[in-house]
């Protein structure tokens, strides 16, 4: 099964619409607030990725999406609307991220810790560390769901080859996500998922039906990573 | 024997096109059975119905050509009283489109 999980904006959503309407068996959509909680937030993601079932491929249309220039294992993913589940790389500040999906990374190697192990040694309380639960909560639930990929639908964070890798080795499952920034034509009741290069108009009927009904497909704007195997 | 595609059967318009010489989907219809017969014809290949033909669900005369390509590509002739194809959906048009889309319908994507 595919399912997408969209934020109920009015937009993304009644794409989402589409996109389900168009193959009806096996599609579906499930939605997520506006202004969600972290716990309803969490609770979208895994069940969405329960609904998606072992094999299943997720797909996140919650928020956006971030790259930092030169560098591979910094940048950003919204897993929720609002921002309240904002993955961050390597260097990211949290807050206002909600967690840095290296976090449990030691880079330096002994005598040296990773942030968690610190946490877990001199600051048991601390808020990152409450977070990274989550996280691994959503990521525990992915993986043990064993779904076969999920697909970021946020712009630019592709160009973040290690921070993806890294989500896609704790999801255990192949991750996709876009190296250009993914817009929406809204023309009410018509939604148009688009990548910035790939803009409007679309002269054709194939072009319309793709646009209105498939996900954007480009490959040399796409990231496809997995876990080790 | 009715409609058997996902995306024709149940379509009363179509089903009519089906078993009568009077319900044939001509260039001038308009309606959802017409967006059925383009969303058809994209499935199986075609890239030149316009955008604007689609949206208003409209058969003018680039949908018409595109029926034409289809028929003349499948050799869709009645013999009885034509030695070569039109650019009219009829019954022998519209259940060689369903037989089509049955045997394509699961395929991942269209190709723009």
């Amino acid at each position: 099964m595919e399912v997408i999980l969209s934020v109920n904006d009015g937009e993304w959503n009644r794409w989402g619409d589409q996109f389900v309407k168009a193959q009806p068996a096996s599609r579906k959509q499930l939605l997520m607030a506006a202004h969600p909680t972290v716990d309803q937030a969490k609770k979208n993601l895994i069940d969405a990725a329960r609904a998606a079932g072992k094999g299943g491929r997720l797909i996140v249309s919650v928020g956006h999406g971030g790259t930092v220039a030169n560098s591979t294992v910094d940048g950003m993913v919204d897993l929720a609307a609002g921002g309240v589940l904002r993955l961050g790389g390597l260097n990211a500040k949290v807050p206002p991220n909600f967690v840095s999906v290296f976090y449990d990374v030691n880079f330096t190697g002994p005598p040296s810790m990773s942030d968690m192990d610190h946490d877990l040694k001199f600051a048991p309380n601390a808020p990152r560390l409450k977070s990274w639960r989550v996280y691994q909560e959503i990521s525990g639930a992915f993986k043990q769901t064993g779904l076969y990929e999920i697909v970021l639908l946020s712009c630019n964070v592709g160009n973040s080859t290690d921070f993806v890798k890294k989500m896609a080795n704790d999801w255990g499952c192949i991750v996709r996500a876009y190296k250009v920034k993914v817009g929406i034509d809204r023309n009410p009741p018509r939604f148009k998922v688009f990548l910035v290069n790939r803009a409007p108009p679309y002269p054709t009927a194939a072009e319309t039906i793709l646009h209105e009904e498939y996900l954007p497909f480009s490959p040399p704007d796409t990231l496809l990573v997995g876990p080790p195997l | 024997m009715p409609l058997l595609s996902r995306l024709f059967r149940g379509v009363a318009a179509l089903e009519a096109c089906l078993v009568r010489d009077d319900k044939h989907v001509t260039p001038g219809s308009q309606g959802e059975h017409v967006r059925l017969i383009q969303r058809a014809l994209v499935l199986l290949g075609d890239k030149t119905i316009p955008t604007s033909e689609y949206v208003a669900g409209l058969y003018g005369p680039r949908t018409a050509a595109a029926v034409l390509a289809y028929k003349t590509k499948r050799s869709i002739i009645n013999s009885s009283y034509q030695r070569q194809p039109d650019n009219i959906v009829g019954k022998m048009t519209i259940a060689a489109l369903d037989r089509d889309v049955v045997a394509n319908q699961d395929s991942p994507a269209v190709q723009a």
